[in-house]
């Protein structure tokens, strides 16, 4: 009973030290931290966002969301809203330093909120027409017949 | 854009010509952009189809069998426009 609350009071003086002193006591592991900026895309219509990390929950935040005093070291990082279902990413957290993640919530679709799905096609004028290449435009696709 | 897949590039060509639009037209005679955008009667609408892209390539404005939008549509991309 006495030596494992002298093992007690050791580790915790330890982990103390290890906070304030920068190196850690012989034996003992080196940990450091970081953080992480966490930005689902989109943030006109993503305002907030529920991540996970090594499968830990932690709640709902407002998009971006800064997660300080991550251990550095590499880390599962699962990002979603109340509509998407999100995507698992490994993210680096290096120590003392901001690591930037951007997560693309929204799924593929052809209806409004989904990620318009990309074509390369020929005009008419053989001029080829890339959804990708029209990034940073607002593009009007009119479909229409003719019989 | 306009795509069509029902005429043919003659026709298309003349019709841009006899209307003066200068915005690109595609002839889509296999369907490929009209199945991959999900217009046409096996997705439970018919063209005309309007759809609105915004600068980061997400879909922000969609109407279907609609005819006389040009209002609402150019609203809508100039609310786009200056974000």
């Amino acid at each position: 009973m006495k030596t494992s609350f002298t093992y007690g009071l050791l580790l915790s003086v330890s982990l103390v030290l290890m906070q304030h002193c920068g190196s850690p006591p012989p034996g003992m592991p080196d940990v450091s931290y970081g953080s992480l900026r966490i930005m689902a895309m989109d943030t006109a219509s993503i305002r907030s966002i529920y991540f996970d990390l090594d499968d830990v929950k932690y709640g709902k935040h407002p998009n971006p969301f800064v997660l300080d005093q991550v251990v550095a070291g590499t880390h599962k990082l699962l990002v979603y809203d109340e509509r998407n279902s999100g995507s698992v990413t490994a993210v680096e957290v290096f120590r003392d330093r901001r690591t930037e993640i951007k997560v693309n919530l929204l799924a593929e679709g052809p209806y409004v909120g989904g990620v318009a799905p990309n074509f390369t096609v020929k005009s008419i004028d053989d001029q080829t027409l890339s959804l990708e290449a029209m990034k940073g435009k607002v593009v009007l696709l009119a479909f229409f017949e003719h019989t | 854009m306009a795509v069509n897949y029902s005429s043919s590039v003659t026709w298309l060509k003349n019709y841009r010509g006899e209307k003066g639009i200068s915005y690109s037209f595609v002839f889509d005679p296999q369907t490929d952009l009209f199945r991959l955008y999900q217009v046409g009667s096996s997705y439970g609408n018919y063209p005309p189809t309007y759809i609105i892209i915004d600068t980061a390539g997400v879909v922000r404005y969609r109407a279907d069998n609609q005819y006389n939008r040009f209002q609402e549509m150019k609203t809508k991309i100039e609310g786009l426009l200056r974000k």
